[in-house]
């Protein structure tokens, strides 16, 4: 009976090490989708003193998780991955059409459609046994959390992982923007990250029970910074 | 805000509808339908905008929207068509009372017409909970200005929030390809909090251009410098057209931009607005 409760715990240690590896793989920074080129309008936040502190960027960043585009990505992220794991192409096709509608402005278009691309892209070319996610998603540009939710199916990873890790490269990436722009020590960027895991764990889990209805932003002012960041003199940032 | 519930007995239900053609060269209003507590006065041609506009403004008789109100409005402007369709005032969202009251527009517009929709910022009362989503069909040679927004009042002075707004605006091609979707989810607790999302703003609004014509974003922005408003505008998706957002101390401030920046929208379009009396 032990060596039987051993073999199954090394299968599962072995399967949960495949999609980890994926995981920790597709989200890394080092992913060639060019996160580190946007900012969600945190670029334009700075130089208008809306964020000048840890504090202050820390609030910015929950709020968008709470109530911005992290909540509205990891909706989309849920729903793809849900309609990938059904071979559902049509439900894929039109949720790649509400990612591109819902996009508020021009450059947080640009951020979500380029990152997605690249790394529908790259996944494809790396991991050519998912030839699967190549015909869940059409030529046209899929929003970022639209990727990512339909390959994490394909490779069977599970979701909520899968959503944590998501809001995870999400809320790091623009830590990370944040410590460059403001500029803050790295010390005081992982110390936003970790009092904002919570938070992230928070919405993958309501992320996953979300209907399609629960779709919608209050961050209006990040829109605002989005686009007056189109014309700002200096900018480190595509967004 | 979407499950089934009993409304109370004083629930206003009310469905209006509006459709405007072009005949002779002028655009005239062929149907109406304007149960309570929706009002219009007769449209009438101020000679602006493109040729034979039709200018129209619409109304509330009941002082406000109260709980558990559904009313709906329907819009068409058939092809060749301009109207110009705008509310006279502020509409007051009155404390729902743990309900919720809910204003649904669906607007079809059809080839080579011309359609402003300009509403005043709703007045959101504390403890008001409000829907209001919007439905658009738009036809490729089309053109459509849409201005809305929202502010808070709290008239006993008690720093009462409104409860919730929950607004979308969703437009379409006639063969139903998603052009854009803009939804807002917000508490009145966030929307009033210094460090919430809207940090501290008091109004909020939106003008959105829907057209094939090439736009100048920054020509709509400069024309609303000095207004006491921050605005910025951008581009929609799938080159639908522009959006401008506005964020405001209150609802009076978003007013007076929401009305410069309709002008201004229009004028980017070629068709100039004489200025209206609210």
């Amino acid at each position: 009976m032990p060596r039987i409760i051993m073999v199954a715990t090394t299968m599962t240690t072995e399967a949960a090490a495949a999609w980890l590896y994926r995981l920790m793989a597709w989200l890394s920074p080092a992913y060639p989708v060019g996160a580190f080129s946007y900012s969600h309008g945190l670029e334009w936040a700075v130089e208008q003193r809306l964020v000048g502190d840890r504090s202050s960027l820390e609030d910015w960043l929950d709020d968008v998780l709470r109530h911005g585009g992290g909540r509205i990505d990891a909706i989309l992220c849920a729903h793809a991955y849900a309609a990938a794991a059904l071979g559902d192409r049509p439900t894929l096709v039109g949720l790649r059409d509400l990612g591109e509608a819902l996009a508020p402005t021009r450059e947080l278009a640009l951020e979500t459609l380029s990152q997605g691309e690249a790394f529908r892209t790259t996944t494809l070319a790396a991991w050519p046994d998912l030839e699967r996610l190549a015909e869940l998603l059409p030529d046209r540009l899929p929003a970022y959390p639209i990727a990512v939710g339909a390959a994490a199916a394909v490779a069977a990873i599970p979701m909520l992982p899968a959503l944590e890790a998501y809001l995870h490269a999400f809320v790091a990436n623009l830590t990370s923007a944040g410590v460059r722009l403001i500029p803050l020590g790295q010390t005081d960027g992982q110390r936003i990250v970790a009092n904002l895991e919570p938070v992230c764990v928070e919405m993958a889990e309501a992320a996953r029970l979300a209907p399609l209805d629960d779709l919608g932003t209050a961050t209006l002012m990040v829109d605002w910074c989005s686009m007056r960041h189109e014309t700002q003199y200096t900018r480190l940032f595509r967004s | 805000m979407n499950g089934p519930v009993a409304l109370s007995r004083r629930a206003t239900l009310a469905e209006a509808r509006l459709v405007f053609a072009e005949a002779g060269g002028r655009t005239r209003l062929t149907l109406q339908h304007i149960p309570y507590p929706f009002h219009i006065t007769r449209p009438f041609h101020l000679g602006d905008g493109p040729a034979g506009m039709a200018t129209l403004y619409l109304q509330s008789s009941s002082g406000g929207i109260y709980r558990d109100d559904r009313l709906s409005f329907d819009l068409e402007v058939k092809p060749g068509a301009a109207a110009h369709v705008t509310t006279q005032a502020s509409t007051i969202v009155h404390d729902t009372k743990g309900g919720w009251a809910g204003l649904d527009i669906r607007l079809r517009v059809g080839k080579g017409a011309f359609l402003i929709l300009a509403q005043d910022p709703l007045v959101l009362f504390p403890e008001a909970a409000m829907r209001s989503h919007l439905d658009l069909v738009i036809d490729p040679e089309a053109s459509v200005i849409l201005a809305d927004g929202a502010g808070t009042h709290d008239p006993m002075g008690k720093a009462g929030r409104f409860a919730r707004l929950d607004w979308k605006t969703c437009v379409r091609s006639p063969a139903e390809d998603l052009l854009m979707l803009d939804c807002w989810r917000v508490d009145g607790q966030d929307f009033a909090d210094q460090d919430g999302p809207l940090h501290g703003q008091g109004g909020v609004g939106t003008v959105t251009i829907l057209t094939r014509k090439p736009l100048d974003a920054r020509g709509l922005e400069a024309g609303l410098r000095g207004m006491g408003c921050q605005a910025a505008a951008s581009a929609l998706p799938h080159a639908a057209g522009l959006v401008l957002r506005l964020l405001g101390p209150d609802g009076g401030f978003i007013a007076s931009a929401l009305d410069t920046a309709v002008r201004a929208a229009a004028a980017l379009l070629g068709s100039p607005l004489a200025p209206r009396r609210k």
